[in-house]
């Protein structure tokens, strides 16, 4: 058990900005976890008395907004939400964009054209029109938002992966593979596919923090969150109107924003470069 | 030589890395006013750190630990950054290895020309496109005006070797350093490139770093030998090569194609009539090529013989290579088996048949994996043996190539060039084919490396009665292991037979061009 352990901790000694990923990492899903207790008010429930009250203020240490409602607890209660969409998303537009970028770097001719097409067909799409159709038509909701934020950023993931790939491809070891007779998924599964890992890491990361931002501007429109979900990006939004009065409104959700894509970028970093040493 | 006065002083040069400590160890070398100094050594010697620590351009986080460097009597390792910039491009001119990674593609030669030329020597725009001209003219470039607007994609190696030449010398340098310069170039072309340095020379000192000594022996008037970041000896060139005294110089002499003492070893069996692989009229033309890659090509691979297939780049050696091996699609008349009895025989079949070793020990074994499953691939896609077994069959391919078994958890990185050749070696045993490809799986590596792992592929071959198809540029190398010799150009094959026939009496004009070309500046091996 403990040698387990100490296997598992031995790469976090190696590099400390993992360690530091890793760490901020795990604060987050404890936020995550326990967000339930760690709120001192009911998200919802405003207590006009105390509204706009600074950062700071006693019993509302980040603050309230036009309806007195507590900062902290806003933050915490629409945590869930926001990292839940930007992480379905992410892994909706990985899977779908690796899996297509592979197979479009794996197999010249009709395959790799009808993938080339299909991204920039995507591509050339206007992302929130057809996220205003396909929510309009699915309904709000997680999951609807969601899928619809996947389905319409995989070209992202599929372009690097395609480029990334056709280099890789192009290395002795595959062409040993080939004349080894490796079949073809095993050459995609076992060469290929850990040699993207250090770019999908980075990618993801990227992507994640683009997705918490598309949340938000779907959510302003309307098409996000229901109604009364606190969101990171309807926080933010709602924010503008007060930006002069109360600017930690806007401050606040935009650190935590900050925060949670600086950990995830320090994670994705620490992985590429324990990658690389590896090597 | 005592006469002309010294240009390039290096007194008890010391080098100290951070992680590795000291790596140049007391390095002291004279270059006079004309001559031409020879710096030897294998990779990782310390000839090119040497060269760089001249104008205090050690690479981070090295520094200089110790000594002195004088040009024409100025000491320059007390100068610091600001001090040195502005004397780097007028003290000493650059050559490097790969023309290619050295010029920016996305600039025209005549900026990169003209702005060292006004940066360094303060000409105006006016001024420094003449001078461009006429750098450019000295390197016998054709065409200076017209080349000035082209890019480096529109020249071939040669050329951009040239164009190098031509921006080093620009702002007139007392010093030329020139490391590798015709190493990445086919024989010909490195030929010529040789014979402007020669010339060049004459007006300016010329240190030139290589790892081939029979070349610096007939190019340079004196050598020093470096070996472990020290220099082991150094003297007269013609002297060095004909007595060397130090071991190192000796044991680097003995790896030369044809003194190699394993090298007189020829199978001298008859061959078996059958054929393991039988080309005929091969053509293989690139989508989108004007010329086909490979053109009409024929010959046979019989069991037990090596084949060596020679040619410059781009005379179409890997594109046959790669047909055989199924890696490119061949028509089924033109490719056959004979020994296989099996005119289109499964993917899993010729790769029982027929394996592979590649140049570039670097990129032919995944970085990622270590080295028992790099090794155990070929084994585990083709249920070669159980899987409890499966690590004493790794075991024993290492062993057999000479590596320890112990390292199998570690990855390629662990491993030298040479080591990686080994274990991609293995791994092309462990199919226990009858043909063994090696697409210049020796070039790649250093000349006393390259010895030992051709000892190693000759036993081999003896051992398991393997037929080996060497693809090689190196017409040397082929003469020595070959027992035929197939001679490519342009996709094309100019002459086949013998080795020793095709060697000591080519028939065809290119041949005998290669053979010039090589000869030229590499003295006979003492004691032959």
């Amino acid at each position: 058990m403990i040698g387990v352990v100490s296997r598992l901790l031995a790469p976090l000694k190696a590099s400390p900005q993992l360690a530091l990923g890793a760490a901020a990492l795990l604060g987050w899903v404890l936020l995550l976890a326990l967000g339930g207790l760690l709120q001192t008010h009911d998200p919802q429930l405003g207590d006009l008395g105390e509204r706009f009250s600074p950062a700071g203020t006693a019993g509302h240490w980040l603050g309230t907004d036009n309806l007195g409602r507590d900062l902290w607890s806003r933050v915490l209660s629409g945590l869930p939400w926001s990292v839940g969409v930007a992480t379905v998303s992410c892994i909706l537009a990985l899977l779908l964009g690796g899996a297509l970028g592979m197979c479009a770097a794996q197999f010249p001719g009709y395959t790799r054209n009808i993938i080339n097409q299909l991204v920039d067909a995507t591509l050339s799409f206007p992302g929130l029109v057809a996220a205003i159709i396909i929510v309009a038509i699915a309904g709000r909701g997680f999951w609807p938002l969601s899928i619809t934020l996947g389905l319409l950023s995989w070209p992202v993931f599929a372009r690097v992966v395609y480029a990334e790939s056709l280099r890789l491809l192009a290395r002795d070891y595959v062409t040993a593979a080939r004349v080894m007779a490796v079949s073809t998924p095993r050459i995609l599964l076992g060469h290929l596919l850990p040699g993207l890992r250090p770019v999908l890491a980075v990618v993801f990361t990227f992507h994640f923090a683009d997705m918490l931002v598309a949340e938000s501007a779907l959510s302003f429109l309307g098409l996000g969150a229901p109604l009364g979900v606190p969101t990171w990006g309807s926080l933010l939004q709602e924010s503008r109107d007060f930006l002069i009065v109360a600017p930690w409104l806007m401050i606040v959700p935009a650190t935590a924003i900050a925060l949670l894509v600086v950990s995830i970028h320090l994670l994705g970093d620490g992985l590429s470069a324990l990658d690389r040493s590896r090597r | 030589m005592s006469a002309s006065p010294s240009l390039l002083r290096i007194r008890e040069l010391c080098v100290d890395f951070p992680r590795s400590g000291r790596v140049l160890h007391d390095v002291s070398l004279d270059a006079a006013e004309g001559e031409i100094v020879g710096l030897v050594g294998e990779s990782g010697a310390g000839k090119t750190l040497a060269t760089l620590s001249i104008l205090g351009l050690v690479p981070a986080p090295g520094r200089i630990a110790g000594g002195k460097v004088f040009v024409r009597d100025r000491e320059l390792t007390q100068l610091d950054e600001e001090a040195l910039r502005p004397l780097r491009g007028r003290l000493a001119g650059f050559v490097f290895q790969d023309p290619s990674a050295s010029l920016n593609p996305v600039r025209r030669i005549g900026s990169a020309l003209i702005e060292s030329a006004m940066r360094h020597s303060g000409l105006s725009r006016k001024q420094a496109r003449l001078r461009a001209i006429e750098a450019l003219r000295s390197v016998e470039l054709p065409y200076p005006e017209s080349a000035l607007r082209a890019y480096p994609h529109q020249f071939s190696g040669g050329q951009r070797q040239r164009i190098m030449i031509a921006l080093a010398l620009i702002n007139r340098p007392p010093l030329l350093i020139a490391d590798e310069p015709t190493t990445a170039l086919d024989a010909a072309v490195q030929s010529r490139v040789l014979e402007l340095l020669k010339r060049r020379a004459r007006r300016h000192t010329l240190l030139m770093i290589t790892h081939d000594l029979a070349l610096a022996a007939g190019f340079c008037d004196r050598l020093y030998v470096m070996h472990g970041g020290r220099v082991v000896e150094h003297g007269p060139a013609r002297e060095l090569f004909s007595k060397p005294r130090h071991e190192y110089t000796r044991s680097l002499l003995d790896a030369l194609p044809g003194r190699r003492t394993t090298a007189r070893r020829r199978s001298r069996r008859p061959h078996s009539r059958e054929a393991l692989a039988a080309v005929r009229g091969l053509t293989v033309r690139y989508r989108g090529a004007a010329q086909a890659a490979v053109e009409n090509v024929d010959f046979a691979v019989h069991a037990n013989e090596t084949v060596c297939l020679v040619g410059e780049s781009g005379s179409g050696k890997t594109t046959i290579a790669r047909a055989l091996a199924g890696v490119i699609r061949a028509a089924p008349e033109q490719l056959s088996f004979p020994s296989l009895g099996d005119d289109s025989p499964s993917a899993a079949v010729r790769a029982r048949h027929l394996q592979m070793v590649f140049q570039d020990p670097y990129s032919s074994l995944n970085p990622r994996w270590p080295v028992e499953r790099i090794v155990a691939e070929p084994i585990r896609t083709h249920r070669l043996c159980s899987r409890p077994e499966q690590k004493a069959r790794v075991a024993a391919l290492l062993s057999r190539v000479g590596l320890d078994p112990r390292q199998m958890n570690r990855r390629p990185a662990a491993f030298s060039g040479g080591q990686r050749q080994r274990i991609a070696l293995a791994r092309a045993l462990a199919m226990n084919p009858r043909l063994l490809l090696a697409d210049e799986a020796l070039s790649a590596l250093d000349i006393r490396t390259q010895a030992r792992i051709l000892a190693l592929l000759r036993d081999i071959r003896e051992e398991r009665k393997l037929a080996l198809l060497l693809i090689t540029h190196d017409l040397s190398l082929a003469s020595e292991v070959g027992d035929r010799v197939i001679v490519l150009r342009h996709g094309r094959i100019v002459e086949q037979g013998p080795a020793s026939r095709v060697m000591n009496a080519p028939r065809h004009e290119y041949t005998r061009e290669l053979l010039a070309a090589q000869a030229r500046w590499r003295p006979e091996s003492p004691g032959q």
